[in-house]
């Protein structure tokens, strides 16, 4: 017990130490004036019993020590102490404090938040338990020909298996037409085996999900949270209500949703809005095919075990292939890691920036050694200084221990900040919101689980130990070489030989820095550049204020009737007071389609001489309206007009690249194409009644097609007359029901009143994909916007890093030579010749490291060739214009403590020992 | 001999059970008085410094044993008078128990031949 409460009292004085300590002086005190008094009454004159007094004590000095040793923790008061003392030291030289603050801060927080990223995306795409066991199963060299597997098949396998714990099928289906608060709408979905969440491993949110127990009641149904939140409300309700699939004009099934999926399910390839249970009459299982079968190996199964018994058991259940697909070379099937989907085409990109990762840690550390060095060689002194005085080693070596904590907690804590907002940042950039048709467009812009990156604590954790252990090593250095002979030294001279070789250690990690620093930069100014000729590619339409959606209608709906809601439909938008134009086309602006029809040939061209080429004019039906809607620019002739109805002679509409090509300077308006689509028939005689600039139909970076537009009612006309099947018709000139439009207020705006009168024009239409043109455009620019406006940051931190580096090794250079510069200045030294003799030092260390820098940025710039648009890896002025800007940024650096050097008084400098 | 050898080197766990044993007989005292009384007693003095004192006084205190309170002296100056408790009474038969054994034991082997 006695012990508990001394534990406890010692805590206690540990805080109250002024208490205490003048609780003793007075008892001390007390106490020699009673020995004074003894010595007085003893016959001692005053001040002799005053001495005899304090020697019958013993030293007050050691009492109060000893004293201070057992009522208190020591170490605890010590390291209070320490503390003080280290903030107030750091206080006392701010530009060195700031820095390494700065450098620790901006390292640790700029890796970890990118760590965080690349670990979440790229190693961990999967929200799925144990995830590495997911596999999936696909043909090996698909041909035209080859066929999915079918429903039976996938049954077949599943019970002949023994490697695969599960095996799951889930096909894509994007024709899910469904009746929502607003309105039909057109999702996409998943029709899945019944095991398929059981095999992932996932959990419903709200409800559950599709289980075994659903083979005798198929018509349930899963939702996806998104589909949920945006267009049922995010009602908690819903679960055990049903709601309609339409098909066509007929009342379509009723499903009864069951269930409700969390966000970050919509990871599998095309995000999926809903599920629902495979349900195929068992007469009809050889017909039905499944998408690609996935599975989960069981514990201890090896990948490419698995992936020999999947073969085996496709070579005997898979019909033979074709005699006619070339000879297979390898195995039949392939097994592949599910999280390889997402990724696969994101690993380069994410490789550059684990390296960049690597890299501006390197620099940190650098930097911070550096600083550390030359501060504690300017302290060299004060140490010994202390040490002669009689510090204990231990105690110095605790002091300086405490510095550096002190700096790296400080470092350390502002990194996480900035780490938690850099990944705040990413999660912004790397996020893209697209629906409907357009998330098969963009698939591989949006960064799988970016929406739950969340800061990586084993990083940071990493991060900090080697910010801390850098500090420690370089803080300590000083204190740890000091014996009694380098003591004296070290308080009489300045330039001794260890310190040369100390100025020589941190000349070469400054340079390092630098090298390091230029080739990020060069890096990210391709990566900016290669951004900006993106952005600022000449698009051949104009996004803003335009507004672009799908339609979907039934199918049993004959030709006649769709061209009849098209034009209903255009009709009353074009009504509709907000609305400048508008049209409908095949497939709108960046929906990438690539299909021909048949061969153009101009005049004075043969068919058999065009016919075999590979890339040939594609025909894109549009309606009158379209090009305005979609600000196209007219360059010759006029567009199509009301007028171009079916009964009235085919006219065509060309695109810059189709004139250049076959008619070159002349202007083809007014020349005809025949148009050849196959069969033996005649071709049809089609009029160029106008030019347009080359559209961008599929995401920015790739070259414009070559295109003719015709008006739809036209073809379908034209094509009527030659006999053409209506199902071929129909997909020539309907394509996907694309609409756009433009509006003289903001396009989003729009959305609601698009709906509603789509919903009046026929309440069995659906839309799927309403979005602003500006918004599918930033969609095609997301990667490249993501990676040069990351690799930028890094690069300017990895800068920022090095310029720090330069200041500080030039400041101290300054400090080092001060008493040089004393006498230098004293013997008649300008102070021109005192700057320049600084600023030697600094220009040839940025010269040697800018140009080694741009040496290596050379070797690694073809590294990013497959991420460049528009510039060459090897673009001299970028190489230049960093190298340049670098040199001057390194100079001014070095100008400052040059500078500084000159207001050294020559007086001073000499004095100082 | 110079005075410092001849001073012993007090272990600090006796020096505890000196003071606590002082305290028991002789009543609250203040470290000169204890340390006034210790020189009485002992043969050779004991020569300690007095200001070893207060390190053990400290000790004591904080382990609840003895107790201090601020009083004036006959001659009309402060000084703080430490007493024994009952927490204290029972520590030192515990603490004279084991040191008498102790002290008998080392007694054993150094008059064995």
């Amino acid at each position: 017990m006695g012990s508990l409460r001394q534990f406890l009292r010692r805590l206690v004085a540990t805080f109250f130490q002024q208490r205490e300590e003048a609780e003793l002086a007075r008892q001390i005190q007390a106490h020699l004036s009673l020995l004074e008094r003894k010595y007085l009454q003893d016959g001692l004159s005053p001040e002799e019993a005053k001495f005899a007094a304090q020697r019958a004590f013993g030293g007050v000095e050691q009492a109060k020590e000893h004293h201070r040793d057992a009522r208190s923790f020591r170490w605890i008061d010590d390291a209070r102490r320490d503390a003080g003392y280290a903030v107030r030291s750091l206080a006392k030289s701010p530009a060195f404090t700031i820095a390494a603050v700065l450098t620790l801060a901006i390292g640790i927080g700029s890796t970890t938040a990118i760590y965080s990223v690349v670990d979440r995306v790229l190693l961990q795409p999967l929200p799925f338990p144990k995830a590495d066991q997911l596999v999936r199963i696909r043909h090996n060299q698909p041909t035209r020909d080859t066929r999915s597997i079918s429903y039976q098949e996938f049954l077949e396998w599943r019970s002949r298996t023994k490697l695969l714990s599960g095996m799951a099928a889930a096909t894509l289906n994007p024709q899910g037409l469904i009746r929502t608060r607003a309105g039909t709408v057109r999702f996409t979905g998943g029709i899945v085996s019944t095991n398929y969440f059981e095999v992932l491993g996932a959990q419903a949110m709200l409800g559950r999900t599709i289980t075994a127990s659903d083979e005798t009641n198929l018509d349930v149904v899963v939702l996806s949270h998104d589909m949920w939140t945006r267009f049922f409300e995010a009602d908690p309700n819903l679960i055990g209500s049903e709601i309609e699939f339409r098909s066509g004009s007929q009342a379509g099934r009723l499903f009864t949703v069951v269930g409700v999926m969390p966000e970050g399910m919509e990871q599998l390839g095309t995000p999926l809005d809903y599920y629902v249970p495979i349900a195929v009459a068992p007469d009809r299982r050889a017909q039905s095919g499944i998408g690609q079968p996935i599975g989960r190996l069981r514990d201890g199964v090896s990948l490419s075990a698995a992936a020999d018994e999947a073969d085996a058991i496709a070579k005997a259940l898979l019909p033979a292939r074709p005699a006619s697909a070339p000879p297979l070379t390898g195995p039949r099937v392939l097994m592949e890691p599910l999280k390889d989907d997402l990724v696969a085409t994101l690993r380069p990109a994410l490789r550059v920036f684990l390296t960049a990762v690597a890299v501006v840690l390197l620099i940190v550390c650098a930097n911070v050694a550096n600083l550390l060095l030359a501060r504690g060689t300017v302290r060299r002194r004060e140490i010994a200084v202390r040490l002669a005085l009689g510090a204990g080693r231990g105690r110095i070596v605790r002091q300086l221990l405490t510095e550096c904590l002190v700096l790296a907690s400080i470092g350390g804590v502002l990194g996480a900040m900035i780490g938690a907002a850099g990944v705040a940042l990413v999660k912004q950039l790397a996020t893209v919101q697209a629906d409907g048709i357009f998330r098969l467009v963009f698939r591989e812009t949006i960064l799988p689980r970016a929406n739950e990156v969340n800061i990586d604590l084993r990083m940071l954790a990493t991060a900090l130990t080697l910010a801390l252990a850098t500090s420690l090593l370089f803080g300590l250095l000083p204190a740890l070489h000091l014996s009694r002979t380098s003591q004296l030294l070290a308080m009489g001279s300045r330039g001794s030989g260890k310190g040369r070789r100390d100025a020589r250690v941190r000349t070469v990690l400054v340079a390092g820095q630098l090298v390091m620093a230029t080739v990020l930069l060069v890096g990210a100014g391709l990566l900016a550049r290669s951004f900006i000729n993106l952005s600022r590619v000449e698009k051949g339409y104009d996004p803003s204020h335009a507004l672009a959606f799908q339609l979907v209608l039934p199918t049993e709906y004959s030709t006649a009737r769709k061209s009849e809601t098209i034009e209903t439909l255009l009709s009353r938008l074009r009504q509709t007071p907000d609305v400048e134009a508008a049209g409908f086309a095949y497939a709108g602006i960046l929906i990438g389609v690539e299909d021909f029809v048949g061969t153009w040939v101009p005049p004075g061209r043969t068919l058999a001489e065009l016919e075999p080429e590979t890339t040939k004019p594609r025909l894109k039906t549009v309606s009158h309206g379209y090009f305005e809607a979609m600000g196209v620019r007219l360059l010759d002739g006029r567009t199509l007009a009301a007028g171009d109805t079916g009964t009235a002679p085919p006219v065509a509409i060309i695109n810059r690249s189709v004139a250049s090509r076959y008619f070159g300077e002349r202007s083809p308006v007014g020349s005809t194409l025949a148009w050849h689509s196959g069969g033996k028939t005649a071709p049809i005689q089609v009029e160029i009644v106008g030019v347009v600039e080359d559209i961008r139909q599929g995401p920015v970076s790739r070259p414009a097609y070559s295109e003719i537009f015709m008006d739809y009612r036209q073809v379908i006309a034209a094509q009527q007359r030659r006999g053409a099947p209506p199902a071929l018709i129909e997909r020539l000139a309907f394509g996907f029901f694309s609409f756009g439009i433009r509006t003289t207020g903001d396009p989003a705006s729009a959305i609601p009143m698009v709906r509603q009168i789509v919903m009046a024009v026929d309440s069995n239409a659906g839309i799927d994909a309403i979005v602003p043109m500006e918004r599918l455009v930033s969609n095609s620019l997301a990667p490249q916007r993501f990676y040069a406006v990351m690799l930028s940051a890094f690069a300017g931190v990895a800068g920022l890093l090095a310029v720090i580096g330069i200041y500080g090794v030039l400041a101290y250079t300054v400090t080092q030579r001060t008493q040089e510069i004393g006498v230098r200045m004293a013997l008649g030294a300008g102070r021109g010749q005192v700057v320049a003799l600084v600023l030697r030092t600094g220009l040839l260390l940025a010269a040697v490291g800018v140009s080694l820098g741009l040496a290596g940025a050379v070797a690694g710039a073809r590294y990013l060739q497959g991420m460049l648009f528009g510039i060459e890896p090897l673009d001299f002025s970028t190489f230049a214009g960093v190298g340049i800007a670098f040199a001057l940024v390194s100079a001014l650096a070095s100008y400052l403590p040059a500078r500084r050097a000159t207001q050294v008084d020559p007086m001073v400098a000499l004095r100082v020992d | 001999m110079s005075s410092e050898d001849s001073r012993v080197e007090l272990l600090q766990g006796t020096l505890d059970l000196i003071v606590l044993r002082s305290l028991s007989t002789m009543g609250p005292q203040h470290a000169y008085g204890l340390a006034a009384r210790l020189e009485q007693v002992s043969d050779h003095p004991l020569a300690l410094n007095q200001g070893t004192l207060y390190p053990a006084l400290v000790r004591l205190e904080q382990k609840g044993w003895i107790k201090g309170t601020w009083q004036t002296t006959e001659s009309n100056r402060e000084a703080k008078y430490y007493a024994i408790t009952k927490a204290g009474e029972r520590a030192l038969g515990k603490q004279a128990e084991r040191w008498r054994r102790l002290a008998g034991l080392v007694n054993k082997l150094l008059t064995e031949s």
